[in-house]
């Protein structure tokens, strides 16, 4: 069980591809195929960790009700099984971030959907995103949590990578460190131009450019 | 969830059951939408569960979207107004779209959030829900329902009693006592 099926998507022709690359926009999607790829994480891996994890929350919290708020959409499917593995009260919230400015390899501006919506005072929140790597939408996020005056404030997140070594915020909780610097993550809630967040393991893709040109 | 009592749920639907019933739907999708993209737009937050099990089921090429449906106005069981949030910013044009939502009662939602999607022009149009009440009075029916329910207050996978038990993996029969969570 340890090679699946991916479904990838054709593109009509290279530069179309190429094109769309660029731009971050959506390819024209004309077929769909297949190709076999090894999962980076299975997703059994990934409920073993969320069971783990949810036994230490229940720990570190005393069983005190949590609030978890997930960034949408990435951390969908994390949150769900995860709500599903805690024992103790927990409600669910959700906001959703999106980057602007410049392109590409961007640290630029950042902007956060329903935060004012939300209320957080006096509660235990735990801030549950797909992964931490800049480190860029998880401190912003939390600064703006921060002022919605929780009693308490922490993260969790499925995957950690590349953290830069001028960035002081870590999250509270890492499902899993990936080491590996090359490669585009996909599945269990990573997308790619927002295809492949239901595959239920995580992929690492070596070469972006083969995948679009299938 | 030991912690809730488990004196005040019943259960109605297993998850087994309910994965089961997934499997049968995400069969049907898959030859209704053969070799189609389809678009998800799931109606927070009560589908959340349905559409994380869903998207993690089906082989189609899917994208989900999220919108928010909210009553304002008089309260208890009235068609009020519905206060529907997200749609501006979806691009729905041309797309297969497929609207997912945890139950079907009054109808109200299901029927008003279907008519402001449509103003998107989108390719094709359906819906699908978890549970049904089969209250409703209107001509239009969800075009994939999962279960079949009493008219009954139920809990988890999704649904919530005052955003508790939304995390519980079957679906129970929720009985509000003096000991209910305050």
């Amino acid at each position: 069980m340890n090679r699946f099926i991916v479904g990838v998507l054709l593109f009509t022709s290279i530069s179309l591809s190429q094109k769309a690359l660029a731009n971050r926009e959506n390819p024209p999607m004309s077929v769909y195929s297949s190709v076999e790829v090894d999962p980076f994480i299975t997703y059994e891996e990934i409920k073993e960790r969320i069971n783990q994890v949810a036994a230490q929350l229940a720990i570190d919290y005393e069983s005190q009700e949590i609030v978890l708020v997930m960034i949408m959409k990435g951390a969908l499917c994390l949150a769900v099984d995860l709500i599903r593995a805690i024992s103790f009260p927990c409600t669910i919230e959700y906001m959703q971030t999106s980057s602007y400015g410049m392109k590409g390899e961007y640290r630029g501006g950042l902007e956060i959907k329903g935060v004012e919506a939300l209320d957080l005072e006096s509660k235990n929140v735990l801030l549950v995103d797909d992964i931490f790597d800049s480190g860029n939408t998880l401190s912003q996020v939390h600064q703006a949590l921060a002022k919605k005056n929780p009693k308490s404030l922490k993260s969790l997140v499925l995957v950690s990578r590349n953290v830069p070594r001028d960035i002081d915020y870590r999250p509270d909780y890492v499902l899993f460190n990936i080491e590996e610097e090359d490669g585009f993550i996909v599945g269990c809630g990573f997308d790619y131009k927002e295809h492949y967040r239901g595959l239920k393991d995580v992929y690492l893709l070596k070469d972006l450019q083969a995948v679009s040109d299938f | 969830m030991s912690i809730y009592s488990a004196l005040e749920l019943d259960l109605l639907i297993s998850m087994d059951e309910i994965q089961d019933k997934i499997a049968k739907v995400v069969v049907q999708l898959e030859t209704d939408y053969k070799g189609q993209e389809i678009v998800i737009v799931m109606i927070m937050k009560g589908a959340i569960c349905l559409v994380a099990d869903l998207i993690r089921a089906i082989s189609l090429p899917c994208v989900v979207e999220s919108i928010q449906a909210s009553s304002y106005g008089a309260h208890g069981k009235t068609r009020g107004n519905l206060q529907i949030k997200g749609i501006e910013s979806l691009d729905l044009f041309s797309k297969n779209v497929l609207l997912v939502d945890d139950i079907f009662d009054s109808g109200n939602t299901l029927f008003q959030v279907h008519q402001a999607l449509a103003e998107k022009k989108p390719k094709s149009l359906k819906s699908l829900v978890l549970l049904s009440k089969n209250v409703s009075d209107l001509e239009c029916q969800p075009d994939y329902i999962l279960f079949s329910i009493e008219n009954r207050f139920v809990v988890g996978y999704g649904l919530d009693y005052k955003e508790y038990y939304r995390g519980l993996k079957g679906i129970y029969l929720f009985k509000e006592t003096a000991s209910s969570l305050q």
